[in-house]
Order: C-alpha cells, then sequence, then structure tokens
C-alpha cells in the first residue's frame, strides 16, 4: 500500500488576480464617501454655471435695473419690462442670478489660481530645504512655523489695506491681463487688481505645501536610493522632480482640495470687510457685505451668496477628506 | 497533568474557550475551543507562532479584549467564579490584585508622564488602600525585592530614563506588589538583550518561588519553556494542539506542529546545510481552513485531516494532543509512516515524507 | 536651563526687532501719508515750502535715525555724556536736497544737499512731542484719524477691555465644552455622539465665520421680527453692539431690559460670544479626539487597564494626561487672540473692541493705530510660542532643554 501523504502545499490564499492600476484604486476608494461625492457633483454643477455665466444669464453684469419695484428687491420679481429676475436684485438695483454666477467665476478663479501657485511654490520650496538641509532648511523653517503661529488676518488686511490704496497695479504681459479678464468676466483693470489679491493669499498659502513636501523629501533623501543615483551623476535638480516631488504629490493634492476651501473663505472674508475684491466685480464675499446693511428688511438678501459660498467651501472639505482616505486609508481617522 | 512537585488544586481552569473580534473584515475567530488548567503555584507555559491565539487568551482571562473582542463561548474559572461572567466592577477588583499580568516591549508598558515609583505604588493604592507616602515605601521595597538598584533613587525616574531590562523589573515589581495568586506575562522576555533575558527569567522564577504565584507563560521561545516551565500547551490557530509537562514534550512531541518548532531549533555542534522550517504560514483567522487548522501545513496530512476537525484527546498518559494521526480511531492510517525531515526547505519535506511512506509499503 | 532662555530670549528679540522694520516699511509705503501730499503739489510748491513739510513729518532725516527715532525715540539731540555734548555736528538729515533738474514723477531723485540737519538741530527742528518715546517703550504716536491726536496707546486701553472680556469668555467657554467634547467621541468613538460632534466640527472648520455670524443675526435679531405676529413669544436678541442705549424688550413674557444692566450686557454677548465659542471649539474638540484615540492605542493605558484601574481613572489620569500635553501648545497660541480680538466677529456685531478698531484703522487710513495694532500682536506672538515651548517641556518629562 502506497502510503501517499497528498501533497497539499502551504495555505495560499488565490489573490484577487488582476492588478488594479493604482488611479482606479483611489477612484474607487473615493467613490466610498458619499459626502465627498455629491460635494464632486455638486461643485461641478456650480462650476459649470459659473463657466456658462455670460450664456445663461439674461442680464449685464452691472446692469442696473431701474425699472424693479423696490431695491432690493426679492427672488422671483419681475421688472416693469416683464424679465424675471431669478433670485432678485441687489440694492442697487443690479440682477442677483447674474452676480452669483459671476461670483462664482471670480472667487473660484482666484482661489484656484492662488492654490496653484502656493502649493507648487510651497512643494518646491520644501523639497529644497528637506533636500538639502541644514542652514537652508533650518532659515526656511523658522520662517514657515514663525508665519504659521501669527495670526493671518491682520497681516493680510494691513497689506492688502495698503496696496489697494495706493491703487497698486502690478506690471504684467498683455496676454496674462487677457487671460485673466476672460477667466474672471470682467474688465482688464479689474482683473490687474485681482492679480495684487492673489499674490497676498499666496503669501499664507504656501505655508502648508511646505511642511508636506520638507517631511517628505526628508524622510526620503535619507534614504539609500538617492545616494545611488548621485553617486549615478544624477543632478539635485533631477532628483528633487523625479523621485522626491512624485512621492509627495497624494498628500500636496489633499492639501490642495483643503486649500482651496480655506482660500475662499478667506478671500470671502477679505472682501467682506472690504479690504479683497472690490465693487463692481462681485464676489460672494463683498455681495454679502453689502447685503449686511440691507438684510434687517431683507432678510433673504445674505442667502443668496452666502449659500453657494458655504456649499463650496464645505464641499472642497469634504472633498479633501473623500481624498484623504482615499490616497491612504491608514491616515483614517 | 500529574506532577508531584506541584499542589493538586486548581487554581484557574479556562473550559471551551471561544474568543471572537468583530471586525470591519469580518470575524477574527482567534480562541477556538481551548481548555486547560493551572494550579497553585505552577508555571504553564503557552507556546505557538503569532497569530496563535495565545494572546489573546491571557487577555479572555483577564477580560482585557477591547471594544471588538469578545468571548462567545466557554468559561473561566478562578477559585469557584466565572470570570467570564462577572461584570466589570467585580473584574477591576481582580486584575491587578488576584491575577496580574505584564507584556511584551515594557518600556512602552509604562506611562511616560508618571514617575515609576507612582506606577508602582498605585497599584497599591487601590487594592491594598495604602496611602500615598506608605504605598511609596512600598514601591522602593518592591524595586529593592526585583533588584533595582539605588530604588529611592530610581522610583523618581521617568520611563524614558531607565532600560528595557530595568522596565521589565518595575512591571514586575507592579504586578507582584499584590501577591497576585496568578501572573500572566506576555512574551516578557522577547523585546530584551539575550543576557538581560536571563536575568529576567531569574527573578521571576525566584519571586514565585517566594510568593507562591502560579504563572502563565506566553511564548514563542522554546528556550525560555523549557527554562521555566512545569506544563506546557501548544496553541496553533486558537486552538490548543499539545498539552502535557515540559520534559515530555522536549522528549516526545505527539504533534506535528510541536514537532517543527523543535526542530527549527538549531542544535549546538549540529552541522546542517539548511534550517528547518515549517512550511507556510498561520492561517487567516477570518477564513480558517477546514477540518484540522494545521492540515494545510502538515507533512503528514491526510483526507481526513481535511475532513474531520480531531479532538484533543490524552492519548497518552498525562500527554493530550489533538491529531488525527494519534488518536486511536484513525492512527493506523499512518502505520509505517516515518518522520519527516524538517531540514528540507519548504515544500520539499512533503515529498520527503511521501517517498519515505512508498519506500516501506 | 538659562542658557536656553537666554538663546530664546534673544531669537526673540530678534524676531520683535524684523518686525518692527517690516512694520516700519509698511508705515513708509502706506498711502494717504506725507508722500501723496506731495507729489501733488510738486510742481507748484517751492523748495522752502517743500523743506517745511518734509521737516514737519520727519522726511528731512535719514532713514535709519528716523527708524530709531520711532522705535526707541533716540536721537533727540545730541547725546551729552558727563556734562558734554557728543556727536552735535554729525549731520542726521537734509533739511534742503536738491533735486535732479526738472525730475517729475514719484519721488525726484536727491542728488545732493545744501544744507544738512545736524545732531544739534535736532531738539529745534523735532522737538519731543507728547508721544515720541518710540515704539519698544510703549509709545506707538498719535492717532490721526479715529481720535485726532490722542495717544494711540491711549485708545488701544479704552478698546481692550470690550474684547478681553468677549474671548476670554469664549476660549473659556471652548475649553469647557472643547475638551470633554473631544475625550468622548473618543472613548465613545464611531457612537451617534461622535458622528454628530465630527460633522459639528466640519462645519466649524468649513464655514466662513462671518456667514455664521449673519445667520445667526438672521435668526435671533431679524427673523423674529417678522414672526412676531404669529408667534408673540419669541425672543428677540439686539443685533450688534456692546449695550444698548434706550431700553428694550427682549420677548413679551421676559422684564423690559435695562440700557447698562447685566442683563442688558449678557444679550449682547450671547451671539458674538457664540460665534467665537463655535469656531474655536469644533477644532479643538477634533484635536483632542485624536489625541485621546492616538493615546488610548497605547501600551500603557493596557497596563493602566490590566492595573486593575477603573475604566474612568484609566482614561481621565492616564490617558488624558498624555494627550493633552500637544494641547498646551494650542491653547497658548490662542492666548494672543486675547488682544487680537477677532476682527471679523466684531466688526459684524459692532463690538466696540480692538478687533473692530484695526479694522476702522485700516477703512481710514489711520496708520499709526493699525501697525501698533500688528506689532503688538506680532509681540504677544512670540511671547505666546516662548511661553508655549517653555510649557511643553514642564508639561512631558520627556521633553528638556536643548
Amino acid at each position: 500500500m502506497t502510503a501517499t501523504a497528498r501533497t497539499i502545499g502551504p495555505s495560499s490564499r488565490a489573490e484577487d488576480a488582476t492588478q488594479e492600476s493604482q488611479v482606479r484604486v483611489v477612484f474607487r476608494r473615493f467613490r466610498r464617501h458619499r459626502l465627498a461625492v455629491i460635494s464632486a457633483i455638486l461643485l461641478l454643477v456650480i462650476f459649470g454655471a459659473s463657466l456658462l455665466a455670460p450664456v445663461i444669464t439674461t442680464f449685464p453684469r452691472d446692469a442696473i435695473d431701474v425699472s424693479s419695484p423696490e431695491r432690493p428687491a426679492p427672488p422671483g420679481t419681475v421688472s416693469r419690462d416683464g424679465r424675471m429676475h431669478l433670485l432678485g436684485v441687489d440694492h442697487l438695483g443690479r440682477d442677483l442670478f447674474t452676480r452669483v454666477l459671476y461670483a462664482a467665476r471670480v472667487s473660484l478663479t482666484i482661489a484656484f489660481l492662488v492654490v496653484l501657485i502656493s502649493e507648487t511654490f510651497g512643494s518646491l520650496l520644501g523639497a529644497v530645504a528637506g533636500f538639502y538641509g541644514g542652514r537652508v532648511d533650518m532659515i526656511l523653517s523658522r520662517i514657515n512655523e514663525f508665519m504659521l503661529t501669527i495670526p493671518q488676518l491682520p497681516i493680510l488686511l494691513i497689506i492688502s489695506a495698503i496696496l489697494l490704496k495706493r491703487d497698486v497695479v502690478l506690471p504684467m504681459p498683455g496676454f496674462v491681463s487677457r487671460l485673466l479678464s476672460a477667466l474672471l468676466l470682467a474688465p482688464e483693470r479689474e482683473a490687474q487688481k485681482v492679480v495684487v489679491l492673489v499674490l497676498i493669499l499666496v503669501l499664507f498659502g504656501w505655508l502648508s505645501a511646505f511642511r508636506l513636501m520638507r517631511g517628505m523629501a526628508l524622510t526620503l533623501s535619507k534614504q539609500d536610493f538617492v545616494e545611488a543615483l548621485r553617486a549615478a551623476g544624477s543632478s539635485d535638480a533631477r532628483i528633487i522632480f523625479r523621485h522626491i516631488v512624485p512621492n509627495g504629490i497624494a498628500p500636496i493634492l489633499v492639501s490642495a482640495s483643503l486649500n482651496l476651501g480655506a482660500v475662499i473663505v478667506l478671500e470671502s472674508a477679505l472682501s467682506f470687510l472690504g479690504l479683497g475684491v472690490q465693487d463692481p466685480t462681485p464676489t460672494w464675499g463683498n455681495m454679502l457685505d453689502f447685503a449686511r446693511s440691507y438684510m434687517f428688511k431683507h432678510p433673504w438678501l445674505p442667502l443668496v451668496p452666502g449659500i453657494p459660498l458655504v456649499i463650496v467651501s464645505m464641499g472642497f472639505n469634504f472633498i479633501g477628506d473623500g481624498l484623504r482616505d482615499a490616497l491612504d486609508p491608514r491616515l483614517k481617522r | 497533568m500529574p506532577n508531584d512537585r506541584l499542589k493538586d488544586n486548581v487554581l484557574i481552569k479556562v473550559e471551551n474557550l471561544h474568543t471572537h473580534f468583530f471586525t470591519e473584515d469580518g470575524v477574527v475567530q482567534a480562541v477556538n475551543g481551548v481548555d486547560f488548567a493551572i494550579r497553585e503555584g505552577e508555571v504553564m507555559g503557552l507556546v505557538g507562532e503569532s497569530g496563535s491565539g495565545k494572546s489573546v487568551t491571557s487577555l479572555s482571562i483577564m477580560r482585557l479584549l477591547g471594544a471588538s473582542g469578545k468571548i462567545v463561548d466557554g468559561k473561566v474559572w478562578l477559585k469557584g467564579r466565572d470570570l467570564s461572567q462577572l461584570t466589570e466592577e467585580e473584574m477591576v477588583k481582580i486584575r491587578g490584585n488576584e491575577i496580574s499580568m505584564i507584556f511584551q516591549q515594557p518600556t512602552s508598558c509604562l506611562n511616560p508622564v508618571f514617575q515609576i515609583g507612582a506606577q508602582v505604588a498605585e497599584v497599591m493604592e487601590i487594592h491594598q488602600g495604602l496611602g500615598r507616602e506608605d504605598a511609596w515605601q512600598q514601591a522602593i521595597e518592591m524595586f529593592r525585592k526585583v533588584g533595582i538598584p539605588d530604588p529611592e533613587g530610581r522610583a523618581r525616574n521617568f520611563p524614558h530614563e531607565i532600560s528595557g531590562g530595568q522596565a521589565q523589573r518595575v512591571m514586575i515589581a507592579m504586578a507582584l506588589s499584590t501577591v497576585p495568586d496568578l501572573l500572566i506575562a506576555d512574551e516578557p522576555t522577547t523585546a530584551l538583550d539575550v543576557t538581560i533575558q536571563a536575568q529576567i527569567l531569574d527573578l521571576m522564577r525566584r519571586l514565585r518561588t517566594e510568593t507562591g504565584t502560579a504563572i502563565l507563560l506566553i511564548t514563542h521561545d522554546m528556550g525560555v519553556i523549557a527554562e521555566m516551565a512545569d506544563n506546557v500547551a501548544v496553541m496553533y490557530a486558537g486552538q490548543i494542539v499539545e498539552y502535557t509537562d515540559v520534559n515530555t514534550l522536549f522528549e516526545t512531541q505527539l504533534h506535528p506542529y510541536t514537532e517543527g518548532l523543535l526542530a527549527a531549533i538549531p542544535v549546538l555542534g549540529e552541522v546542517r546545510d539548511t534550517l528547518a522550517v515549517i512550511p507556510g504560514s498561520v492561517p487567516n483567522l477570518i477564513n480558517l481552513p477546514p477540518g484540522c487548522k494545521f492540515h494545510p501545513r502538515c507533512p503528514y496530512a491526510k483526507p481526513v485531516c481535511v475532513a474531520e476537525m480531531p479532538r484533543l484527546d490524552e492519548v497518552q498518559p498525562g500527554h493530550k494532543v489533538r491529531c488525527h494521526m494519534r488518536l486511536p480511531e484513525t492512527m493506523d492510517q499512518w502505520a509505517g509512516v516515518g518522520r519527516a525531515d524538517w531540514h528540507f526547505f519548504g515544500d520539499e519535506v512533503m515529498e520527503v515524507v511521501e517517498m519515505a511512506g512508498e519506500a516501506q509499503s | 536651563m538659562t542658557s536656553y532662555l537666554i538663546r530664546r530670549i534673544f531669537q526673540m528679540a530678534l524676531v520683535i526687532l524684523l518686525a518692527a522694520v517690516f512694520v516700519y516699511f509698511l508705515f513708509n509705503i502706506s498711502p494717504g501719508g506725507p508722500l501723496a501730499g506731495i507729489q501733488q503739489q510738486q510742481r507748484r510748491i517751492t523748495r522752502e515750502d517743500l523743506a517745511r513739510l518734509r521737516t514737519q513729518y520727519e522726511l528731512d532725516l535719514y532713514w535709519p535715525v528716523r527708524f530709531s527715532r520711532w522705535l526707541v525715540g533716540v536721537p533727540q539731540g545730541p547725546i551729552v555724556l558727563a556734562g558734554r555734548e557728543l556727536l552735535e555736528n554729525t549731520p542726521v538729515g537734509c533739511y534742503m536736497p536738491v533735486y535732479e533738474a526738472e525730475s517729475s514723477g514719484l519721488q525726484p531723485k536727491i542728488v545732493g544737499c545744501d544744507d544738512y540737519v545736524y545732531m544739534s538741530e535736532l531738539p529745534e527742528l523735532h522737538p519731543p512731542v507728547r508721544s515720541s518715546n518710540g515704539i519698544l517703550r510703549g509709545d506707538f504716536g498719535l492717532s490721526t484719524v479715529i481720535s485726532r491726536s490722542r495717544p494711540v496707546s491711549d485708545l488701544l486701553k479704552s478698546r481692550i477691555g470690550p474684547t478681553v472680556q468677549l474671548m476670554s469668555i469664549s476660549l473659556l467657554l471652548s475649553l469647557l465644552l472643547g475638551v470633554p467634547i473631544g475625550i468622548y467621541s473618543a472613548v465613545k468613538q464611531y457612537s451617534k455622539f461622535d458622528y454628530f460632534f465630527t460633522t459639528v466640527s466640519f462645519i466649524g472648520s468649513a464655514m466662513p465665520t462671518f456667514f455664521f455670524a449673519l445667520l445667526l443675526i438672521l435668526l435671533f435679531s431679524v427673523f423674529p421680527v417678522f414672526l412676531v405676529d404669529t408667534i408673540p413669544w419669541v425672543p428677540r436678541l439686539p443685533p450688534g453692539l456692546r449695550e444698548s442705549v434706550r431700553s428694550y424688550e427682549v420677548a413679551t413674557w421676559l422684564p423690559t431690559v435695562q440700557p447698562g444692566s447685566a442683563f442688558d450686557q449678557f444679550l449682547h454677548l450671547l451671539m458674538p460670544v457664540g460665534v467665537l465659542t463655535f469656531f474655536n471649539m469644533a477644532p479643538w474638540s477634533r484635536f483632542v479626539r485624536s489625541s485621546m484615540l492616538e493615546v488610548m492605542r497605547q501600551d500603557y493605558v493596557r497596563t493602566a487597564r490590566a492595573k486593575g484601574l477603573y475604566e474612568r481613572v484609566v482614561i481621565l489620569k492616564h490617558a488624558l494626561r498624555n494627550a493633552l500635553i500637544p494641547f498646551v501648545t494650542i491653547v497658548v497660541l490662542a492666548l494672543p487672540g486675547l488682544f487680537a480680538g477677532a476682527i471679523i466677529t466684531e466688526t459684524v456685531f459692532a463690538w466696540p473692541g480692538m478687533g473692530r478698531l484695526y479694522y476702522d484703522a485700516l477703512q481710514r487710513s489711520d496708520w499709526n493705530v493699525a501697525l501698533a495694532f500688528i506689532f503688538i500682536t506680532a509681540l504677544l506672538t512670540v511671547i505666546a510660542t516662548l511661553i508655549g515651548d517653555i510649557l511643553y517641556t514642564i508639561v512631558d518629562p520627556r521633553i528638556k532643554f536643548s
């Protein structure tokens, strides 16, 4: 009799064969977050509406409707020549629906520009600081630390006040000015002033990206493969751009999304206080500022710019949260 | 497990213990039917790899399972009371008092913001009602007993100021200050240097003789077992697979897993080309294999092993094992099968058994 | 320890000096100042008139001298040492500069000097005014718009009371509410309580403060007015200011409120404190929660339980003590807020505090006030950082001065 011990190999669970690509995995995990998905959809809707603003609005942005029965007037008001103001008119008689959409353009454009510039700038600085260490790192980190601890708002306010009162206009190439003007749906003069605001906001915007990328660079720089690359003749810049930065993209994306929400709120705050975007360029912040004086008789007035502002701000936050969980479930909670 | 040196009174008896963890990914069946008894003053060793359920068994006794863990079946008798049924209020009085526990990584087991003297004193304050001053003095005494030099000075230290070995001494001081009936030591020396290891084990032995405390010693290190244990239970996938006194275990291993464990210990002076290894890895506790839990890794496995889970039976006097190969009703299937040579790496060990079997047919 | 302190204080001094330079720089480029006026009239003004104008604003002095006077109030004149005047002939400025011929634009280039200002002439040309002891001696100059010619420090003193009142109440409430909520959320993770407050905190971090403030005003001051016909008992809060001038009614079933009474003050405090507390409590409770969660996973918490401690003791003595260590820094850094107040909240609720003062100063270009505010805020932040670091070493035995 053959005593065959049936060779039963080591118990290995059949691995789910297909290796999903990184992006798909992230996407799938993101979809699990209902709130993040809802936010993404809502934001896309608002985004789309603002893109189509010139098309779907029937009134010009600054047009004062003298035939409106009162100013401000509630949503649904029909002016004497028969046209309806979907969201009413503001204290000057300008159509609110139009202004809210144009304001979306302005606020979103500013937010994206600020975040784009500050995340890029912050990451580069952070990568350099973490990679080179030493004096450079120490100085940059100290500055970063200090700027994180001081209250941002007062400083932003005073810089903005100074620059605004002096009517400072940055010289820039024509195409930039025109591009901005198209993005903002505003005349070039207004666009130029917005640039100043963008730069002011970048002042404090780079802080989180710096920390994130610096941390990444510090850990990575200590690893052997950097030595190997150096020995192989790779230039520092190459190492930084091709090996360090890509590893930090994930947390930077999360930070960027959260930053978008923060910048929109910050810009609104500045505009609300009259030291951000100036009338007639509409932004939800300055619309709220005007609404403030009239809200006692017209309580719906602050809600018109306020609700989209809250939706967008919370939306970016939810998306950032969802991204964070999707990109690295270990960071959850 | 008869052993004349020990008293006959059973201190703690674990009966058919089943502990599960209810997680997002599924139910982790960490302990699946464990039975053993510890007598007063006995040192019982609980051996197994990580994931065998040995730590969870001890946590089940202490009822320190956390939110997701639950004793789903079985009883734990301590001096006539079923610990699994007690309220938290009652359990609190037992922990640190009648049953104490020490863990791996002693430095991280101490609260970093309190002085170590205070942490030991705390036990006596709550269980013996001592005042601050008295408890502190007692703590210093305990430090002296466990061999910490300059006890008065050291008591004021913080955990980050002492070494791993000293930290474990502090933990032992903490655990034994209330003269508990049972000390559960979960891998107490695994994280320590070998020389320190020997010292700590010496200390434990000495104190045990002084206080008469029984010890449940959990480890994966057979050397520690050989040195300290009176009786040994080998655990695998949440079950006890072999249970006997220490001498018998080292002489004759009835269960293939124990065979493999001991074969894996390199012997001084023996020259080999390959290391002995138990092929495969510990099973996923959410999805356990059918039948005998060890069968996927067992060189002796036969169809009956896949079909049916063997029961734990005393096949020789004072020697229980859970294996079809040893159970009277099925052992004939292995007539003529020789011992596997675990020194073949991985799957090859299976082939050798086959060949050996064929050769003898 | 002392060497550490000395080093830190030295660093602090450096930072404060830099802050002062920054602030002074802002001051000089701030518009509405002397320069703007001069630009306008440049072509029509005579050299002598121009010189007098410049002197009026100390522009005849070289900028290091100006900066020094602004910072510490020296030099005011030649240094007197043992009865003798030193440095009396050092030129510290130029009274009558020579401009580049026919230059126009923002700033005409100065190419020479016809009449220098010497140290000895300082007391005569720039007599010390009421407030010229320099910023470091607490002298921020005179307010130019808000309270004409009143010292800025007086103005600051008058406004600090209401701000401290507002901020201290809300900081205290935030602590008293935030910490327990954080602890309970961590202990009962994933419970309804946890989810509820996670959501609340989320809203707190995403919502703009000024909109929340407006919402509150809408809810408690505006809508009740509209509802009063249908629901006569609905209470109505005053929408702004700190005290009322006349007596008013909050609700039909409450007594009439007398101006200046405790009840009046209380009513006015409700909404601003509500806003501030909410926006502090949200991130603080989150922080405590995650810190607690982190700590509760540690081995020493398991040891504490194994020792036979009641769960309450394990949480509140062993776990919390560790979890609050990083929290200390956060709370300390909130302290400069006691001064800087909440600009937005004070503005929306017309609260007569520092934040609103700053806002007014910026709107009306009263730069002395604004810059004083910034400087003091920076100073307080630096001090708070130092205190935070020192506190950290006290609270965490693992950290030493190094």
